[in-house]
């Protein structure tokens, strides 16, 4: 049972979501993970508001308890032109923004959470954010579906981290935190050597089975339907799947169809497919909303996640897997985790030969696509259940909450710390 | 109260002095400036204090020491030693501090604007148990000026206003060639001897073999450079008083007129007339009237003294780290 000095036991937490995106603002799943866990702990009954970057756009929808106040410094369509803005932009996106520092002091003196749930911080100066949040003893746990420690530390001037940060990066390791995998763990403990004084709980990506079709006949007309969905862009494996295609093709395997939804410039994607003679075969039908891609999947047999290594784990392979559609994914992403090799899903290297490989083997029926697609729904609709999932998240943010002496958010030095901690940072990575 | 401290140099070391660790932290800055250099080993070192008194607290090295020690909750003094001006510091940063020790009323005024905490003048500390007075006075009137040779010593002053027959010994370490050169010409022709290796005993015997004790400091040099932080507080008037010496001192040097509180055994000067009139009638035999060693060093020893300095800065952290953690505050501020 959480306690506070507010002098009472409640049995619901008092949660301040931080993050970077919040929707309808998206870019990618981190911030669509935030929105759906935000909705889920006050649909079971906890007081939860979400801090987080103003949207570029006009958001009408947002309810009362959805505070979009914060700068963002990141994802900008025109970059910096010189290395000392670009030192300046980083700075700002990674360590600090004093005007969002003070906000999220507003914040907790307002709202005096008990704890405070952080998603991605990059680009709102999320060094500064975590560091107030240790100044007051403000328990927080952080989310990790992306190597977010990597991002704020090793973008900054190491002595204007250290500033946030201290001599050893251990703020990080003050907080708890959820880990969409292992691989997201050993990749931030690689890349920053930041490792965490608790054990990282595990909460994997999920699928919320309400509503969600299911794949009932597979390999209709003796054709292998196969689908991605996501962002059209190398680290994705758009190239590998264009390649991959080209190689079944010559070897005159052509009862299968690709189809590939998503944003991005798919132009040099779709001359390659040209080039190499598999337009028929390739089809990229542009974007789709989330909703309306997990109303096509059930029309496929296999999604294929020919994503990049570091890739923390990948939601869209579990929500294909969950309408029963069998992923064939990059043997060391994320998701690998969890879906198990041959029975869940095919894990392949990451090169068209190993994909055309895969997808062969559903052709040839040396692999079983359907029993494959359907034990993966079974597993994914149970083990990665939305509802599992969000109870660990819940259980993870109890223990997390400490007594907090709120008066700490009073103090007067601090507002003067904060902004001379801020410039003090500007003029260190300015003067090296 | 125990107590370490910690300063940045090249390398790494540790020295015990007295009962007080001193280490010395690698910079790690990539910037070589003396006032510059940066250690993120702070937020250790740190880490096992109550207090933490910043004395450089305008440099860069100040600004990041003060940072580190307010995110973690300690309670923080800042003193200004003249090193530096850092824009953080001086436009905001100076509000972390729960306390503000200021070497002089001069050096206070420099930030004064910018604090808004408990604040204490203490001008010092002196060594008064080892700069001590000789046994008996030297038998012919002997001049010494001690400080760095620096335009802003006013050392030029001083030769320039050198009565004939009186002995003059220019104590310190040149940091400045030409200025040194302009020295060495309008010595000539009079008795002034140039001493720069100076170590801290040979420093005592010179100040046991002089009669009385020039400061010339100034605002604006000979060259017409503005030095806006002279003498943020005069160490060598106050050794020089330690060790029994009567005093003259510029009115334009900054704190130096603080310190001399008793005519008796300290003049100020405001012109060169003035200073050649002090100098002439020490010569003479007509100032000071008396033996005024024992007043000199009494009153040093009442406002500067190791012990009586230790006992009221101890005082002043004590109540400032009251203030901070909400205890019981023992002793009003010495202001």
């Amino acid at each position: 049972m959480p306690t506070s000095t507010r002098g009472e036991q409640e049995a619901k937490l008092r949660i301040l979501v931080l993050s970077n995106l919040y929707p309808p603002y998206v870019l990618g799943g981190y911030e669509i993970a935030c929105h759906s866990v935000t909705r889920g702990l006050r649909a079971i009954g906890h007081d939860v508001e979400v801090l987080a970057a103003h949207a570029p756009f006009a958001t009408p929808d947002d309810p009362a308890w959805v505070h979009r106040a914060l700068s963002m410094r990141a994802y900008d369509a025109v970059e910096p032109h010189t290395a000392d803005l670009a030192d300046a932009k980083c700075y700002e996106a990674g360590a600090s923004q004093y005007p969002n520092t003070s906000t999220l002091l507003s914040h907790l003196r307002r709202f005096r959470p008990d704890v405070v749930y952080v998603w991605n911080l990059w680009g709102i100066g999320g060094l500064a954010l975590l560091d107030l949040l240790e100044q007051v003893g403000i328990a927080w746990v952080m989310h990790l579906m992306d190597s977010v420690p990597t991002y704020l530390l090793n973008n900054v001037a190491p002595i204007s981290a250290s500033l946030f940060a201290r001599h050893d990066a251990s703020l990080f390791r003050r907080g708890r935190a959820i880990a969409m995998s292992e691989h997201v763990l050993a990749e931030i403990e690689s890349t920053c050597g930041v490792r965490f004084d608790h054990a990282p709980t595990i909460v994997p990506g999920w699928v919320n089975p309400v509503g969600l079709g299911q794949r009932s006949h597979y390999r209709e007309g003796g054709m292998l339907r196969l689908v991605t969905a996501g962002s059209i862009q190398e680290i994705k494996g758009t190239r590998l799947i264009v390649e991959a295609c080209a190689r079944l093709v010559s070897e005159g395997k052509i009862d299968f169809y690709i189809d590939i939804y998503g944003f991005g410039s798919a132009e040099a994607y779709v001359q390659l497919a040209a080039q190499l003679g598999v337009s028929s075969h390739v089809r990229f039908l542009g974007p789709r909303t989330h909703d309306e891609i997990l109303a096509l999947l059930p029309e496929y047999d296999v999604f294929l996640f020919p994503t990049h290594a570091r890739e923390p784990f990948g939601f869209a392979p579990i929500e294909a897997a969950a309408c029963g559609v069998a992923p064939i994914i990059t043997r060391n992403a994320g998701c690998a985790e969890r879906l198990v090799d041959e029975v869940h899903a095919l894990k392949i290297d990451r090169t068209a030969q190993s994909l055309a490989c895969a997808i062969d083997r559903f052709l040839t029926g040396e692999c079983d696509v359907a029993a494959m697609g359907k034990r993966a729904a079974r597993m994914v609709r149970s083990d990665m259940n939305f509802d599992r999932c969000l109870s660990t998240v819940e259980q993870v943010l109890s223990e997390a909450v400490r007594p907090t002496d709120f008066r700490e958010l009073d103090d007067q030095r601090l507002p003067r710390v904060l902004f001379a901690k801020h410039t003090l940072g500007q003029y260190l990575t300015a003067r090296r | 109260m125990s107590q370490a401290m910690v300063a940045i140099g090249d390398k790494a070391s540790v020295a015990l002095r007295g009962r007080a660790v001193v280490r010395v932290l690698p910079n790690q800055r990539v910037l070589q400036a003396p006032m510059g250099a940066l250690s993120t080993a702070l937020w250790e070192e740190f880490e096992s204090f109550d207090v933490v008194h910043v004395h450089q607290s305008l440099t860069d090295f100040g600004a990041y020491a003060c940072s580190v020690a307010a995110s973690m909750g300690k309670t923080v003094v800042l003193t200004d030693l003249g090193g530096g001006s850092n824009p953080i510091m001086m436009q905001g940063g100076l509000g972390m501090a729960d306390g503000v020790v200021s070497i002089s009323a001069y050096a206070h005024k420099m930030i004064g604007a910018g604090v808004r905490c408990p604040f204490a003048i203490m001008i010092g500390p002196v060594d008064t148990e080892s700069l001590i007075p000789a046994t008996s006075p030297p038998e012919k009137p002997a001049a010494i000026a001690v400080s760095r040779i620096m335009p802003h010593k006013g050392i030029d002053r001083i030769i320039r206003a050198l009565p004939y027959g009186l002995k003059l010994r220019v104590v310190g370490r040149v940091y400045n060639e030409s200025y040194r050169a302009l020295l060495g010409e309008l010595a000539v022709g009079k008795d002034v001897e140039f001493i720069h290796d100076a170590s801290d005993d040979s420093l005592l015997s010179l100040y046991q073999r002089s009669t009385v004790f020039v400061q010339g400091s100034c605002f604006t040099d000979v060259y017409g450079n503005v030095e806006p932080k002279t003498e943020l507080m005069g160490l060598t008037t106050l050794e020089a008083m330690s060790c029994g010496l009567p005093v003259i001192v510029s009115a334009d040097g900054g704190s130096l007129p603080e310190l001399v509180t008793d005519p008796a055994f300290g003049r100020v000067f405001t012109t060169h007339d003035q200073l050649s009139s002090l100098l002439r009638r020490h010569l003479a035999g007509l100032w000071p009237m008396r033996d005024v060693r024992a007043v000199a060093r009494a009153h040093v020893i009442k406002t500067s003294g190791l012990a009586e300095y230790g006992h009221r800065l101890g005082e002043f952290y004590a109540d400032v780290h009251a203030r901070r953690t909400g205890g019981e505050v023992a002793h009003s501020c010495p202001q």
